[in-house]
């Protein structure tokens, strides 16, 4: 095998690839506009603060002189903030036709309706909120419902404790134990005291961190057709060119030939990669680990190599269904396309329906992105990402070996033809 | 004559079709061999198998002395395709750089051996520019260009011509000339026989996948063609069919030769001939706009053996 006609067909197999307009943008501007669009449009800067709720407020309990009164409600509600977010738009509303409107034209998320005597009914007894919560769509009810839960539930605690601090003074001290007095009030009042720790994993929680995930879906995305498409186009191209008959007359081997190609679309693709994620990290903000130093942070780039040669061989046998370099582009752009979007590589996989589910959980393109995001999004250890590795390389060589085999039969076919 | 290529007895069958049926013949250093026939001859079938594209079902082929498997053989040689072999999106010199790198040229002597080159085939000037630019005629200069990239001992050229206008092709037959030479035997496939007659030593006439019949030009024309060939022209071609109705009084039917509105008459005896052609067309009232003794040519050879012009079964 000779090293230098291998170099001639990859220098000059990206040439061509690098100085056709169209192939340019699909394997490099396409991924890059996904990228930036999801960056700035579906994850806006600030995503991942917490939600401010714009939420109207008819306040009937104006004039009550209560602690507890509609005024120190609609104040707590203005002040309430969350991480240093304020977590309340407050709008005042005079007429309750008119925050119904605005809730139903989806202006504001929430109304809150204050009766009158609110302020005193809290005090002596129990008081009662009207609350209409705005169903643009079920995620963002349940989120505004929860969240006006939670203030309330907080709200409740105060007033609770205020009443159980004044209570207490009625209550002398040389009959009953004061704590134990205190204590029973508040199971009257809280019976069960909740507590909620928020374990989401760290690197999640962050929009940067988002970003790197979806940079490594862009990747997935670009590598899944731009694979299949060299794969399958790699030989096609070449006779269609009239240049297989010239190539195949001199003295180079199909082995070198096949090589070459592959070893074309191996560099395309880490060129690829290497602009998405440069795209990613410097202009998205993405956030990615990866560190020369640590031996796990080489898996992503070993899991890269593995898609590539996972791609490429199923264009290759992609290549058996086609007659045509265009026949060959579009099957295997639409096809990757399709598989991006359904198998967990752009889009996550939670959001499918269970159903769906089962493709990218056999997907092995999907191991190998879901390895590379584990270990250099979520830094996760060797192990934890052992059994994608294991079955994304199995099959990238089981594919890789049925690929060589097609083109040698391509080749083959072509020379008894 | 040293032997560069010998062939004996080559047969490729598709399906049913025979398209070359065993074929032998030998070319030699210093000589260019003219595979001359029409287009579905199996000239170009028997070249993709000299050059090893194409395995034969029957007979062998033996190149440079060894097989053409082999690839020390395929480093010597070197094929220029009917339809260019080129990459619209590479230069010309990045495409004879191309393909010199798959004969182990590479770096500095591919570069000067492709500029060199280049400037012998007249494209200096588009040796940076893309090919997708290029004219018809300037690819199949370059294509021919790069077919000499390795300077072969074996250089094989498929219908190097088709498609280019006179004044290139000459140049063209001007450059196979110059690098013809004693280390270098040279296989060209033509359907022009003034491009058989220009450039070969010697020609191989094919038909129906089988050479019919092969030599030296002359050799050809002395014994297969007539001696001279009487050439009648008319005002209206539509006196063609009168005229030969006329000459057949006299005349073999395979005497007789009808061609795009003209007629050649083979003939051993053209000085007694030609008078009576002429008073017995006139008398008959057949207008003539030329009448005239030529020398015969391939065409004559080709027509004479199949009946048929080249240019006839091409169309």
């Amino acid at each position: 095998m000779k090293a230098s006609v291998i170099k001639a067909f990859v220098v000059k197999d990206l040439k061509e690839t690098f100085r056709d307009k169209v192939a340019v943008f699909w394997m490099i501007a396409w991924p890059l506009i996904w990228l930036l669009l999801t960056a700035y449009i579906f994850i806006t800067p600030g995503a991942d603060q917490p939600k401010t709720m714009n939420i109207g407020i008819i306040n009937r309990d104006v004039s009550s002189s209560s602690p507890f009164s509609g005024l120190i409600l609609v104040r707590a509600l203005k002040e309430a903030e969350y991480k240093g977010v304020k977590l309340f738009n407050v709008k005042t509303y005079e007429s309750e036709d008119l925050l119904l409107e605005d809730i139903k034209k989806g202006r504001i998320d929430a109304g809150i309706i204050i009766p009158e005597n609110f302020g005193e009914n809290i005090t002596f007894s129990q008081t009662s909120l009207e609350i209409y919560v705005g169903m643009k769509s079920m995620q963002s009810a349940q989120i505004n419902r929860y969240m006006l839960e939670r203030f309330i539930e907080e709200f409740n605690r105060v007033v609770s404790e205020e009443k159980i601090a004044w209570a207490m003074k009625f209550i002398p001290e040389e009959y009953v134990d004061p704590d134990i007095v205190k204590g029973f009030l508040r199971g009257l009042a809280r019976p069960i005291n909740t507590t909620f720790t928020e374990v989401l994993p760290e690197a999640l929680i962050s929009r940067e961190a988002w970003i790197g995930w979806y940079t490594i879906g862009a990747i997935g995305m670009t590598m899944l057709y731009s694979g299949l498409n060299i794969g399958s186009t790699a030989l096609l191209e070449e006779r269609q060119k009239g240049c297989l008959h010239k190539i195949l007359a001199s003295p180079i081997t199909p082995f070198e030939l096949i090589f070459g190609k592959i070893l074309f679309g191996i560099l395309s693709l880490s060129i690829i990669s290497a602009v998405i994620v440069a795209f990613g990290v410097f202009v998205c903000g993405a956030k990615i680990y990866w560190s020369p130093l640590r031996i796990e942070h080489w898996i992503a780039p070993i899991m890269l190599l593995v898609l590539a040669l996972l791609t490429l061989g199923t264009g290759s046998i992609l290549s058996l269904m086609v007659k045509s370099v265009r026949g060959a582009s579009s099957l295997s752009t639409s096809l990757g396309l399709m598989l991006a979007f359904l198998t967990g590589i752009w889009f996550p996989r939670e959001w499918f329906p269970e159903w769906m589910r089962i493709l990218a959980d056999y997907s092995p393109a999907t191991w190998a992105v879901d390895a590379i995001r584990k270990v250099i999004v979520f830094e996760a250890g060797l192990t934890e990402v052992a059994h994608h590795i294991i079955g994304a390389t199995s099959a990238a060589l089981a594919v890789l070996a049925i690929g060589v085999a097609i083109y040698r039969r391509m080749l083959r076919k072509y020379l008894e033809r | 004559m040293v032997i560069a290529v010998k062939v004996s007895g080559l047969t490729k069958r598709f399906g049913d079709k025979i398209a070359v049926n065993r074929v032998s013949f030998n070319v030699g250093f210093g000589e260019i061999y003219g595979l001359l026939g029409p287009n579905g001859a199996g000239k170009s079938t028997l070249i993709s198998m000299i050059v090893g594209v194409i395995e034969p079902d029957e007979g062998t082929i033996e190149v440079l002395g060894g097989e053409i498997r082999d690839s020390d053989v395929r480093s010597k040689i070197n094929y220029c395709p009917q339809n260019p072999a080129l990459y619209d999106d590479l230069t010309g010199l990045e495409n004879l750089i191309f393909y010199s790198s798959l004969y182990g040229i590479t770096g500095r002597r591919a570069l000067e051996r492709a500029r060199e080159l280049i400037k012998k085939v007249g494209l200096e000037e588009y040796a940076n520019k893309p090919v997708k630019i290029y004219s018809g005629g300037m690819r199949k200069r370059l294509n021919l260009a790069a077919a000499l990239m390795n300077e072969p001992s074996l250089l094989i050229l498929d219908e190097p011509t088709t498609g280019m206008d006179p004044q290139i092709r000459r140049e063209v037959w001007r450059l196979l000339s110059e690098i013809k030479g004693s280390d270098r035997a040279i296989l060209i496939s033509t359907h022009y026989m003034d491009e058989a007659e220009a450039l070969s030593d010697r020609v191989g006439i094919m038909d129906s996948g089988k050479i019919i019949a092969e030599g030296k030009i002359e050799d050809l024309k002395r014994n297969y063609a007539p001696k001279s060939v009487i050439s009648i022209e008319f005002f209206n071609p539509n006196e063609q069919h009168r005229a030969r109705e006329e000459l057949g009084r006299y005349l073999e039917p395979k005497d007789i030769v009808a061609i795009n509105g003209s007629i050649r008459v083979y003939s051993e005896d053209p000085d007694t001939l030609l008078p009576q052609i002429s008073l017995n067309l006139f008398k008959a009232g057949v207008k003539i706009a030329s009448l005239r003794v030529v020398k015969p040519t391939l065409e004559d050879v080709f027509l004479r053996l199949t009946g048929r012009r080249i240019m006839e079964v091409e169309g």
